[in-house]
């Protein structure tokens, strides 16, 4: 897939990950991965601007296995953000779908 | 690479970071490392995972809003790609500032200029004025006395205002053109740039269209900001520059006016042209290349009047005139010499074939006999002194003798006579030269179209045999 889609809508993604349920970082990777196919690396650096933005916040879980880990929590301005991408999103992708509809109509 | 090695070298790329955030963002990529080996992955495959490392480090950074530039003492290698890519972006911007400015801007600039020369020999005119005027004033008060010393100074002070004058003409041009042509390509490049950086900061993840437009808005804003705290004194020199180009609209109508009479008797001169040729006279290469002339003519008068008034036209526009412009160039240096070619067919009235002339002498009038169908002799009893004899050519409207009797001037309206023409006037020619070589001729009697001259009888005698009997 076009990496600048990717790009577009990976914020997107994440905070619907992290609003669904409190996670931490392995495992958000893991599941942002299994969305949209995207270089590990570039999620760590998004989580912590967002973070750093106060989109999310993170606190430390005991874990049975190891070192405590870090979970990332969505805020109330993280979810007002998360609402206004999402309408974005859907608003974009549906004025884009039916115009390649069209397009495909008129072939 | 293994985990330590890519946790080291990460450790290192921020270390611009508190040593706490170091920690935390250590402790979260190597948990994920472990946590692909517990998977199954090998270390290395867990560590390619993260991709490159400079990129991965460099987006952490700059979701801090940090530049990396920071983060390291830069290497040789590093400084010479960073030199060169300022380079490249220097003569990008140096590019992109030169595109935006069209050839039109230039043209009318250097117009602009041109016109304020002009501005400035004009002014020397009001100024010579006042100070004559002003000397003149100051001798009725002060006496003559006082005008005398004060004349040196007045005058110095005078030229100083002219001269002051007219550097603030030129500047003011040269601002205003900067001000017209430049300002927008600067304001949007400004723009561009203010944008650039901002976005910088937000490129590596989503870049939205909201936050450019704030930006846009912000940075826009501040440009209106600045440009609202205009003092007096940029306001009165706007005023000046408004008056100033007014009144070189003016002054470039004032000279167009009769360039534009011109073109009109032009197209008046080009149609007779037409007439001409209609009627079988061989002028085609002069009609085709006045029409040259003509359509070159009013291709500068209208870029003048666009350029005067401001009148915007697409660039293509422009390009098709300068296109005409040179295909008319073109066209009219071949039609000069076509024309040149054409015009050296006729033989020209006033030509003067002195070496000729100089052979004859007034007893060879037998050499002149085709004369007498052109001239008759007049006895003019009224002077006293010799024989006046009065030569008046026999036909008055063909015939044009100059005041100093050097020229002849022969009209005819039948085309296909000018050579014949062309004999008698050669004759006519000879017979007053001869006359003049003598001293003979009194004068010229303009309107009965006649020449007076005085001869002794021997010579009436023969001038009248040759003339008239003949």
């Amino acid at each position: 897939m076009n990496a600048q889609f990717k790009k577009g809508v990976l914020e997107l993604v994440v905070m619907v990950v992290v609003d669904e349920a409190d996670i931490y970082g392995y495992e958000l990777v893991k599941t942002v991965c299994e969305i949209i196919q995207v270089n590990e690396g570039t999620i760590y650096p998004l989580l912590k601007r967002m973070t750093l933005e106060k989109y999310f916040e993170t606190y430390l879980r005991e874990s049975t296995e190891g070192p405590p880990r870090k979970y990332y929590r969505i805020t109330s301005l993280g979810k007002e953000e998360m609402i206004k991408l999402k309408k974005e999103w859907l608003d974009f992708s549906k004025s884009i779908n039916t115009f390649l509809e069209k397009g495909e109509n008129h072939e | 690479m293994n985990k330590n090695e890519f946790l080291n070298q990460l450790r290192k790329k921020l270390s611009v970071l508190s040593q706490d955030e170091i920690e935390e963002l250590i402790s979260e990529y190597s948990e994920h490392i472990e946590h692909k080996m517990s998977e199954g992955k090998s270390e290395e495959e867990a560590v390619n995972d993260f991709g490159d490392l400079g990129e991965l480090s460099r987006s952490i950074l700059q979701a801090y809003k940090l530049n990396d530039h920071y983060t390291n003492k830069p290497k040789f290698s590093e400084l010479i790609e960073k030199s060169s890519l300022t380079g490249r972006k220097f003569l990008k911007t140096f590019e992109e500032y030169y595109s935006k400015i069209s050839l039109s801007e230039v043209f009318k600039f250097l117009i602009l200029i041109i016109l304020s020369f002009g501005c400035v020999a004009l002014l020397k005119f009001p100024f010579m004025l006042f100070r004559s005027i002003s000397l003149w004033f100051l001798e009725i008060i002060f006496g003559y006395n006082f005008i005398s010393y004060f004349n040196g100074i007045w005058t110095f002070v005078v030229n100083a205002m002219y001269y002051l004058c007219s550097i603030l003409l030129m500047i003011s041009v040269v601002h205003f053109g900067q001000q017209r042509y430049m300002h927008i390509t600067h304001q949007s490049q400004n723009l561009s740039k203010k944008l650039d950086v901002k976005v910088d900061e937000v490129k590596e993840d989503v870049v939205s269209e909201e936050i450019i437009d704030k930006v846009k808005k912000e940075v826009i804003y501040k440009e209106k900001k600045t440009g609202g705290f205009k003092s007096f004194i940029t306001n009165l020199v706007n005023l000046f520059y408004f008056m100033i180009i007014w009144s070189l609209r003016l002054l470039i109508l004032a000279i167009l006016f009769p360039v534009l009479i011109g073109l009109v008797i032009g197209l008046f001169m080009w149609g007779m042209l037409v007439f001409l040729v209609l009627s079988k006279v061989p002028l085609v290469g002069v009609m085709f290349t006045s029409g040259m002339g003509l359509v070159f003519g009013g291709c500068i008068l209208f870029i003048i009047f666009a350029f005067t008034f401001g009148i915007k036209l697409k660039s293509w526009k422009y390009s098709r005139i300068f296109i005409i412009l040179l295909i008319t160039l073109i066209l009219g240096g071949f039609g000069t010499i076509w024309s040149l070619h054409e015009l050296s067919q006729f033989e020209w009235i006033n030509q003067e074939e002195e070496n000729i002339v100089q052979e004859y002498q007034l007893n060879d009038f037998e050499k002149i006999s085709l004369v007498n169908t052109w001239a008759q002799l007049e006895i003019d009893n009224s002077l006293e002194e010799g024989v006046i004899v009065c030569i008046i050519p026999k036909m008055n409207d063909q015939l044009n003798i100059s005041n100093d009797y050097k020229n002849l001037l022969i009209a005819n309206s039948d085309y296909s006579e000018v050579n014949e023409i062309n004999q008698i006037r050669r004759n006519l020619t000879k017979l007053f030269d001869a006359l003049k070589e003598r001293k003979l001729i009194l004068s010229y009697d303009d309107y009965s179209n006649r020449i007076v001259i005085r001869v002794n009888e021997k010579d009436f005698d023969a001038l009248q045999k040759r003339l008239i009997y003949n």
